[in-house]
C-alpha cells in the first residue's frame, strides 16, 4: 500500500528541489537601481498603506541617525541602540522573514519555545551573513561593491530557493500526503490525536522506516536531495524526532557561509527539536539585508569596522527580537483559538490541520513568487 | 515596479537641466546626482585598483556603466510629461562618475526619443523613486536648470510637502503606464515630491 507513495516521496521532492537550485543557481543579478546593492522587498500600500509609510519614515530616520553615529567618534553606544532600533522597525515593515518564520512555525506545530528561538535565530543569521560577506569578500578578498552583490543576489536567490523548497515539502507533508493517504486508505486514521500544539512523537511502524529513509538521505552526500529530505519527518507529528539540515556543501551553488547546518543526526532530535528548523533559519538568514552592508562597508571607509560589526548584530539582534515577539504572537492566537473550541476533537482536528496546510502553502507561494521575481530581475 | 513603504538606503541631491535645440523642444535632459557618504563608501568598494587613495573616472568607469544600466529598469527615475503625455528617453549618451570628499557624483544625460514641443504645454519634469528606495531631494539653487530655452520659459519647482491635496488626488490619477501611485501612499507620496513645472509661452 505505501510502495507506490514511498517511490514517489523519493522523486518529487529531490527533483523538485534540484530543479529550483538548477534555476537558482543560472542567474545572478540583482535589481537595483544603480545595480550595487539589493534592492529591498517592498510592501504596496492597501489597508496599512498609511501604517508601512510612517514605519517607512521611522526607519530612515533610524538608519540617518546610526549612519551618523558612525562617523563620529566615541558614538559607540548611541550607535547600538540606534542600530536595534533600526531593526525592530526593519522587522516591523515589509519583508519575507517573519511571514516565512511564522508560517513555517504554525504548520509545524513548533512550541512557544522553539517558535521564538527560531525567530530570533533567523534575525541573528542575517547579522552573521551580512558581516561574513563583508569580511570575506571586501575585506580579505578586495573585492568591488559590484562583485559583492553578484554574491549577495546568489545568497538572495538561495535564500528565495529554500523557502520555495521548504515550502514545497511542507505542503507535500502537510497537504499532498496526508490527503493522498486518506483517499488510499480510508480505514486507516491518516491523524493521530492532536494534543495542542505540542509534539508527540507517536509513530506506526510504517512511519519509522520512512523516517529511516529520509535520515539516510540527508546525508552530504545526497546533494539537493539532502534538502528536499531536510527537516520533517514522517510522522503525523511534523518531523518532531526525525530532521535533518540543509546539506550544502556539495556544490550546488550556494555560498554556505552564514551559519552552521548539517547537524549530526544524535542532534537531530535534540530536546529543543531547533536542528530541524536550520532550514528555515538559513532561508531567512541568508539574504543579506542592503542596509547592514552599506552599514559595514561605510564603517571600514571610517576605520571604525568593528563598530560597524556591532552595529550590524544589534540591528540582527533587534530584528531577531521582534520577529520572534510576533511569532510568539501568532503560536499565542493559535493557543487561544485551541481554547476557544473546547477541545472538541473534530473542529479542532480541522482548524490545525487547516492552518498548517494555509502556513504550509503560504511558504511555499511565497518562496516561488519572491524566487521567479528575483530570476526575472536577473534576466 | 509598483509604489511601496521600503525606506531608503540611497540618499541623492539631484540637479537636472533641460536641454533645449534650435527650434525650441527639449531635446535632453541631463541629471547631476549626488550620492550620500555611506553609499558612496559601499559603491566604491575595492574601486581604487591602483591604490593612490583617489578615484579616477577610469577607475570609476565599470561604476557607473552598471549604474545607468540598472537604471534603465527604473526608468532612470527621471519622469518626463509635455501636456500630460509621457516623454520616452533612450539610453543615456554620455555618463560617468566623480568622487570628491568621499562624495560620488553621477553625470549622465538621457536624450528624448524626438524632440519634444513644450511650447503652450504644461510640462513637467519629476526626478524620484516611487519605491522609495533612493531618497532624492533637489538642491537648493537651481534644481532645474534651462538651457538655451525659448524666452519666456519659467519654472516652478516642487519641493516635499509643498503638495496640496487636489494636486495629490490628481497625481494619483496618473494612467499605470506611467508611474502609479494609489491614494493610501499619499503621506509618502508627499514626501517624495521632487519635482518642477515648466511654462513655456
Amino acid at each position: 500500500m505505501r510502495q507506490p507513495d514511498m517511490r514517489l516521496r523519493r522523486l518529487a521532492a529531490p527533483v523538485a528541489a534540484a530543479v529550483l537550485l538548477c534555476l537558482a543557481v543560472g542567474s545572478a543579478l540583482a535589481a537595483s537601481p544603480f545595480g550595487v546593492g539589493l534592492a529591498e522587498p517592498t510592501a504596496s500600500g492597501g489597508l496599512f498603506g498609511p501604517l508601512l509609510a510612517k514605519i517607512a519614515v521611522w526607519q530612515s530616520q533610524f538608519y540617518l541617525a546610526l549612519k551618523t553615529a558612525i562617523a563620529t567618534p566615541g558614538g559607540g553606544l548611541t550607535l547600538v541602540a540606534l542600530s536595534f532600533g533600526y531593526g525592530v522597525f526593519h522587522a516591523i515593515g515589509p519583508g519575507h522573514g517573519k511571514a516565512v518564520v511564522s508560517a513555517y512555525v504554525l504548520a509545524n506545530r513548533e512550541t512557544a519555545r522553539n517558535a521564538a528561538m527560531i525567530g530570533l535565530l533567523s534575525g541573528l543569521a542575517q547579522g552573521v551573513c551580512a558581516v561574513a560577506l563583508v569580511s570575506v569578500v571586501a575585506i580579505a578578498l578586495g573585492a568591488t561593491s559590484i562583485a559583492m552583490t553578484r554574491i549577495a543576489a546568489l545568497f538572495e536567490i538561495g535564500s528565495f530557493a529554500l523557502v520555495a523548497a521548504l515550502g514545497l515539502w511542507l505542503v507535500w507533508r502537510k497537504v499532498v500526503r496526508p490527503l493522498a493517504l486518506r483517499v488510499l486508505q480510508p480505514a486507516t486514521p491518516v491523524f493521530s490525536a492532536v494534543s495542542g500544539g505540542e509534539m508527540t512523537a507517536s509513530r506506526t511502524a510504517g512511519e519509522a522506516a520512512f523516517s529511516g529513509v529520509s535520515l539516510r538521505r540527508a546525508g552530504p552526500a545526497s546533494g539537493a536531495g539532502a534538502m528536499a529530505g531536510a527537516g520533517f519527518g514522517t510522522g503525523s507529528r511534523a518531523g518532531s524526532s526525525v530532521g535533518g539540515g540543509f546539506s550544502c556543501n556539495d556544490g550546488h551553488g550556494i555560498d554556505c557561509d552564514c551559519g552552521g547546518h548539517v547537524p549530526p543526526p544524535e542532534a537531530m532530535a535534540g530536546p529543543l527539536g531547533l536542528a530541524k528548523a536550520w532550514s528555515a533559519i538559513l532561508a531567512v538568514g541568508l539574504r543579506p539585508c542592503t542596509g547592514a552592508l552599506i552599514v559595514l562597508v561605510f564603517a571600514m571607509s571610517q576605520k571604525v569596522y568593528l563598530l560597524g560589526v556591532a552595529a550590524v548584530f544589534a540591528m540582527a539582534l533587534g530584528t531577531g527580537a521582534t520577529v520572534a515577539a510576533m511569532v510568539l504572537g501568532a503560536v499565542g492566537l493559535r493557543g487561544a483559538v485551541n481554547r476557544a473550541s473546547g477541545r472538541r476533537g473534530r473542529w479542532l482536528r480541522l482548524f490545525h490541520h487547516g492552518l498548517e496546510g494555509a502556513g504550509a502553502i503560504a511558504v511555499f507561494a511565497f518562496g516561488a513568487l519572491m524566487l521567479a521575481g528575483s530570476l526575472a530581475a536577473g534576466r | 515596479m509598483g509604489p511601496a513603504a521600503a525606506h531608503p538606503h540611497v540618499w541623492v541631491e539631484a540637479r537636472a537641466e533641460l536641454v533645449f535645440n534650435a527650434d525650441g523642444r527639449v531635446t535632453a535632459v541631463r541629471n547631476v546626482w549626488r550620492f550620500d557618504e555611506a553609499y558612496s563608501a559601499f559603491a566604491t568598494q575595492g574601486l581604487d585598483t591602483d591604490g593612490d587613495g583617489t578615484l579616477s573616472a577610469t577607475e570609476l568607469h565599470p561604476l557607473a556603466q552598471i549604474n545607468v544600466e540598472s537604471l534603465a529598469d527604473f526608468d532612470y527615475f527621471t519622469f518626463l510629461t509635455a501636456g500630460s503625455k509621457a516623454v520616452h528617453f533612450t539610453k543615456p549618451t554620455e555618463y560617468w562618475l566623480q568622487s570628491d570628499g568621499g562624495l560620488l557624483t553621477l553625470y549622465f544625460t538621457l536624450p528624448t526619443k524626438e524632440p519634444v514641443e513644450v511650447r503652450s504645454l504644461a510640462a513637467d519634469l519629476d526626478v524620484y523613486d516611487p519605491t522609495y528606495y533612493v531618497a532624492f531631494t533637489f538642491v537648493e539653487t537651481d534644481p532645474v536648470h534651462l538651457v538655451d530655452a525659448p524666452a519666456g520659459c519659467v519654472v516652478d519647482v516642487r519641493r516635499p510637502g509643498a503638495l496640496d491635496p487636489m494636486t495629490a488626488a490628481s497625481l494619483a490619477a496618473i494612467p499605470a503606464d506611467q508611474r502609479e501611485v494609489p491614494g493610501a501612499l499619499a503621506a509618502v507620496t508627499q514626501d517624495l515630491t521632487n519635482g518642477a513645472g515648466l511654462t513655456c509661452p
